[in-house]
């Protein structure tokens, strides 16, 4: 590389540049009238120094990687660095910074120094900052993406008094852990638990039956017309729900299924396109010769379907399991449109007649709305593999 | 006499195969075939479910492309959001698995932090996200930009900022992507990133020249889907807004539905759904038209 010859840092004129650039967008923003052109231009010069100092970072690593150093103290010292920006310029934030920026940038670091590449050998300088940064960003990822999360943890703990409060309680005072039972006690949650694991239940099971079965037949059974069928139902998932919601829903009342549970339930005894060709694939995969060996010892088509192939593609089965769960669970706009009666709503309908009714109760809303989501975690982590794995077939193969 | 008895043979596995995909055949004929040929029927006419239909001819289409603004502003929306939040998520979700690509430590402990959300049910997320964004000081967003000295901003109460807060509930859910990436990066072989080293490709070299083709893909197929999606938005606009303020987060499928269960124009709102369809096909279409140009199939090369 020609970073031998470099007798300055590369990016050193460049950093500067951005800097210079960053001082004038905040003096320009200072001289402008109003706070909010003032923070904006402070956001903006802070993030071009931010840019900037990571650029001299970048080109003083080269430089000491070229010269010879390690380069270790340099790298230690640049999060601490940018942290200690951010300190001076947002005086009020000083530990917030620190535990945003500071920290994951120490442990990252710490983490990836002597940690070996896939080859064994030592990680490089410019292998040791890219980590870092990439561990950073995502410490500071997960961090925005949890605040949802966290916040609804808060306030369904918080005391109704509380939960407007300015400035933001961050950690509930008095932590009140009745909120659950109070939420449960405004609406009858159990019978809307009850409504959604019968439907949930009744629901996977058509899918598990109808799914593998017909997968089956288009994997291993040799019928006219059947590539041309199986082209049809890969474009049905093309079709939004919405062209057919309105015949459907004219289908279901005429047999007098309106506000029962069956337009929930038997939809999923026809099998769904997705499901059909995400066991199809899988059916694919299991060598011939265990059915051909079945055949050959007398096996029916029935017993080759459900005696050989079934075992085989439990895996898959998991996954389908897992997905027609979370659908079913899920969903709103079925039993929206479907089911009147009160006794008869299911979780995710019973959360939004609770927030018409108790709109202003925010910590039970969210009390109930953890209790929505808790089975759905459960499910995850339980069956993360699965979850993982449905997802990949659908976009890699797919 | 043996051909004979092998094409009984065949008739007979013919039935049974024909058996076996009998429940999807039977959905498929009843629920979706027959169901959009009777939506495309119902388009024409006036009807609201109570009374016999009434046949108009293509008056409701006339009617919805002439004079309705509903219906002018929510494919405005709808389409100004597929057009925000797709790229968007898409970039994310890549950026984020390329992260985690890196093999950083606990790498699996970021996966989930980032896939959990795209798994939870829509009205409780909406429920949460109406929290997020309480217009004063009381929501988490305003009080962190309190932080850094920004007034509070009226994400959902205000018509200019209601559309900007979907998108960026939208990337919440980034997470279902970001596992697609992260399988196809994982399978990019890792010859391929040596042989570009020896061929002296910087970092942007290889991703431009290595990363991007081998997972065009799976770009298509998030591309494709994320369209899908982002134009069949319901359950958070419904919850959070029903449309408003001023119509400013009044989703396609929202007022669809408006207008077939609020004010039971089921006709009007058949021929809704069938232009969200052709909408939706024509964009698929274009992607797929343009996917030969940017989408590199290995397969190809084996023929």
């Amino acid at each position: 590389m020609s970073t031998d010859r470099e007798r300055t840092a590369p990016g050193t004129r460049a950093a500067i540049l951005i800097d210079c650039l960053g001082i004038a967008v905040f003096a320009g923003g200072a001289a402008i009238d109003g706070a909010a052109g003032a923070t904006a231009a402070l956001v903006i010069a802070n993030a071009m120094q931010a840019a900037g100092l990571a650029v001299i970072l970048w080109g003083s690593v080269r430089y000491v990687k070229a010269k010879g150093y390690d380069g270790g103290c340099g790298l230690l010292a640049a999060p601490l660095l940018y942290a200690w920006l951010l300190c001076k310029l947002f005086p009020d934030l000083a530990l917030y910074t620190f535990a945003v920026i500071g920290l994951p940038g120490l442990l990252g670091f710490a983490a990836m120094v002597g940690l070996p590449d896939r080859r064994g050998r030592s990680l490089s300088v410019r292998q040791i900052v890219w980590h870092t940064l990439a561990f950073e960003a995502l410490v500071v990822g997960s961090a925005i993406s949890l605040i949802p999360f966290l916040w609804m943890l808060g306030t369904s703990f918080k005391d109704a008094a509380n939960v407007f409060a300015d400035p933001p309680q961050i950690i509930p005072r008095p932590w009140l852990w009745s909120n659950y039972a109070q939420a449960f006690s405004k609406l009858p949650f159990a019978r809307y638990t009850f409504n959604t694991c019968l439907i949930t239940a009744i629901s996977m099971l058509g899918q598990l039956m109808s799914c593998s079965l017909v997968a089956f037949g288009f994997a291993r059974m040799r019928f006219p017309g059947r590539n041309v069928l199986f082209v049809v139902l890969l474009s049905t998932m093309m079709l939004p729900a919405q062209v057919t919601m309105i015949p459907v829903f004219k289908i279901f009342s005429t047999l007098g299924w309106y506000d029962t549970f069956l337009p929930l339930t038997v939809p999923s005894f026809f099998g769904s396109a997705f499901f059909i060709f995400l066991l199809r694939q899988y059916y694919m995969t299991v060598p011939h010769e265990m059915d051909e060996a079945a055949r050959i010892d007398g096996a029916s088509t029935w017993q080759v379907f459900s005696r050989v192939l079934l075992p085989q593609i439990k895996p898959a089965l998991a996954t389908v399991a897992i997905f027609s769960f979370m659908n079913n669970w899920n969903d709103f706009m079925g039993p929206l449109i479907y089911i009147s009666t009160p006794a008869k709503r299911t979780l995710a309908l019973g959360l939004y007649a609770f927030q018409g009714q108790y709109a202003t109760d925010y910590n039970y809303l969210m009390a109930a709305s953890a209790v929505v989501m808790l089975p759905l975690l459960a499910l995850f982590f339980a069956g993360q593999r699965y979850f993982i794995q449905g997802v990949v077939i659908s976009g890699v193969k797919g | 006499m043996a051909k004979k008895t092998r094409s009984k043979l065949q008739r007979r596995e013919a039935i049974e195969g024909y058996l076996c995909i009998a429940p999807w055949l039977f959905g498929f004929v009843c629920l979706t075939l027959g169901a959009v040929i009777f939506s495309f029927i119902m388009s024409l006419t006036r009807w609201d479910m109570i009374n016999p239909a009434k046949f108009v001819g293509f008056s409701n289409y006339a009617t919805i492309f002439a004079d309705d603004f509903r219906f002018r502003q929510s494919l405005k929306i709808t389409a100004i959001y597929a057009g925000c939040s797709v790229p968007l998520g898409m970039t994310c979700a890549l950026a984020l698995a390329m992260l985690l690509n890196l093999k950083v430590k606990g790498m699996q402990v970021f996966r989930s932090i980032f896939y959990i959300p795209a798994i939870l049910p829509g009205a409780a997320v909406a429920m949460v996200w109406m929290m997020v964004f309480r217009p004063q000081a009381s929501g988490i967003f305003n009080a962190i930009l309190g932080l850094f000295h920004i007034s509070p901003i009226p994400w959902l109460t205000a018509p200019e900022w209601v559309l900007k807060s979907f998108i960026i509930m939208s990337l919440w859910g980034v997470g279902g992507g970001m596992i697609i990436y992260l399988a196809g990066l994982q399978s990019v072989p890792t010859q391929l990133y040596e042989a570009a080293e020896i061929d002296g490709a910087g970092s942007w070299g290889k991703f431009r020249n290595v990363t991007l083709p081998m997972i065009s893909p799976t770009l298509f197929f998030n591309l494709i889907m994320g369209i899908i999606g982002s134009f069949q938005v319901f359950t958070s606009s419904y919850i959070m807004t029903q449309g408003g303020p001023a119509y400013a987060s009044l989703f396609y499928v929202l007022y669809l539905y408006q207008k077939a269960f609020k004010y039971l124009q089921m006709g009007y709102a058949c021929a809704l759904a069938w232009i969200l369809f052709a909408v939706i096909l024509a964009l698929t279409l274009i992607v797929m038209l343009t996917s030969r140009k940017w989408v590199y199939y290995e397969a190809e090369l084996k023929r």
